[in-house]
């Protein structure tokens, strides 16, 4: 029980009256035991704070660093990245060649000006389901001179479809060149590599080689043009 | 401790495992999925191919090792086509598509398989299809394998008939060896096969296919799920051994031509999901 509390019990058979004035008496002259319980009276409430605050502060404090760990891949559309699966678009043949299609279009697209020389060479289109939007292209180029073999294949920097995902989490080697960083990886047969540039993510893959000083010399190539 | 705090205090531990659990998921998805969606087989003849629909997106491995060794690489001469479909109105196409890469593997040792036109360079290596000849044959397989009549795709049966169908006509024999499903491939005869130049095309329900990226001590295998039962063809054999710290691993892995638009070339592992697999020889 608290001082006031001990010294209003003692008082509680007087008159109101007398017992105001007999308080005030004690406030004047033991000042500590008052000032002790405004202490008090703060500590407790301290305690409440503490009892009913501490606990959520703490879940709060759990969720905002597991909450981003948890749910990074629903946060992404926010962030206007467009992921697409094999639900979301269909691959067909597409009557332009990247060139015409970036010069169609006004886009600043890279492209190999192999055509004219081209043995062969045939463009698919990643379109999207419904809209039927382009979402990206696919073209194999065969060089007649060479007969070097190149699949490039290209999107907007904020597309992601799912197979080509997987060709950049397969790439796991850098090679930087004229400020364009080329994330590669080579096997016993082929070349993949995959860079941005502008807008866009290009894909590029040459068969049959696994020299990458050639992949590089095909991005400088591509870029320069 | 205030029970509302030991509550709260609960709570927030639970919360804060959940990504380690999502991560441990995730990895056990890798292991779970191909069993997942694999149907009991009674007859592997009334199994439909719908051709598979490849997911990305889905798992990578890194295999790191202190050796590897390459216990044996064999393949077709040239590899095989890498032929697709990108057409805007054939649907369920790989009977079609698959028969289309046999036949037009043969095309190199058997003139006139695909008219008018070679389905090789000069060099060996197998040209990428065109519209209108490769086009016209995946249609001319399309009709005969009776695609989506009977119900949807193809059955074996409509693959082996139509692609019978098709090569007797440009004035070839052709016969069919099964060299075994799931627990019975028979490896032995699959290599003799590619041995003598020969393709195999399989019959599979939704499985796996893998790239392959080679590092320093590192292989990176990224997986493409295929969601439905699919028809593809193999024309090699990959055996790798790697001797890794503490252990080594032993991975056989087909290669493939998937018959898809991405990739069109992969790797197979032979699993529970395999139906059947059967080498196309012509006479």
């Amino acid at each position: 029980m608290s001082e006031e509390k001990k010294f209003r019990k003692l008082i509680q058979n007087h008159d109101v009256e007398n017992r105001d004035k007999i308080l005030n008496e004690l406030k004047a002259a033991c000042p500590q035991y008052f000032a002790a319980e405004k202490t008090e009276k703060r500590k407790s409430s301290k305690r409440k704070f503490i009892a009913v605050f501490l606990p959520v502060g703490a879940v709060a404090a759990c969720l905002a660093i597991t909450l981003p760990i948890v749910l990074p891949k629903k946060s992404e559309p926010q962030s206007n990245i467009l992921m697409f699966s094999i639900n979301d678009y269909s691959i067909k043949a597409y009557d332009l060649s990247i060139k015409e299609y970036a010069q169609a279009n006004n886009k600043n697209i890279l492209y190999l000006d192999w055509y004219n020389s081209a043995d062969h060479y045939t463009t698919d289109c990643y379109s999207q389901n419904g809209t039927q939007a382009v979402l990206g292209l696919k073209e194999y180029v065969v060089n007649g001179n060479t007969g070097e073999s190149v699949l490039l294949q290209f999107t907007e920097n904020n597309i992601y479809i799912d197979v080509l995902k997987d060709i950049l989490d397969f790439c796991d080697k850098e090679y930087t060149t004229d400020s364009v960083t080329i994330k590669w990886t080579t096997n016993d047969r082929d070349l993949n590599g995959v860079f941005e540039y502008g807008d866009y993510r290009y894909f590029v893959t040459l068969e049959r080689n696994t020299d990458e000083n050639r992949l590089f010399e095909l991005v400088e190539s591509l870029i320069n043009n | 401790m205030n029970k509302k705090f030991r509550i709260s205090l609960i709570l927030s531990l639970a919360l804060a495992s959940l990504p380690a659990c999502g991560a441990w998921t995730d990895g056990q998805a890798t292991v779970d999925r191909d069993d997942a969606y694999i149907a009991e087989v009674t007859d592997a003849d009334q199994v439909r191919y719908v051709g598979g629909q490849p997911i990305g997106l889905y798992a990578s491995e890194q295999i790191n090792y202190v050796s590897k060794v390459i216990v044996e690489d064999i393949y077709t001469d040239g590899d095989a086509p890498e032929y697709y479909d990108n057409s805007a109105d054939m649907t369920n196409s790989c009977g079609a598509v698959s028969g289309s890469i046999a036949v037009g593997f043969y095309d190199k040792y058997y003139s006139n398989m695909i008219p008018d036109w070679d389905s090789y360079y000069p060099s060996g290596i197998y040209r990428k299809q065109d519209a209108e000849h490769v086009g016209a044959l995946k249609r001319d397989l399309y009709a005969r394998m009776q695609t989506n009549i009977y119900g949807d795709g193809v059955s074996e049966d409509d693959f082996k008939s139509g692609l019978s169908s098709y090569i007797n006509e440009r004035g070839y024999n052709v016969s069919y060896s099964s060299i075994g499903s799931k627990g019975s491939f028979n490896y032995n005869m699959f290599k003799e096969a590619i041995r003598n130049n020969q393709v195999t095309v399989l019959f599979t329900q939704p499985s796996n296919v893998y790239r392959i990226g080679f590092s320093s001590n590192m292989d990176n295998i990224v997986s493409t799920f295929i969601n439905g039962n699919h028809i593809m063809v193999a024309f090699g054999y990959l055996e790798v051994k790697y001797i890794m710290n503490g252990g080594t691993r032993h991975e056989i892995y087909l290669r493939i031509s998937t018959a898809l638009p991405e990739p069109t070339m992969a790797f197979y592992k032979v699993g529970s999901y395999l139906v059947d697999a059967v080498t196309v020889k012509i006479n």
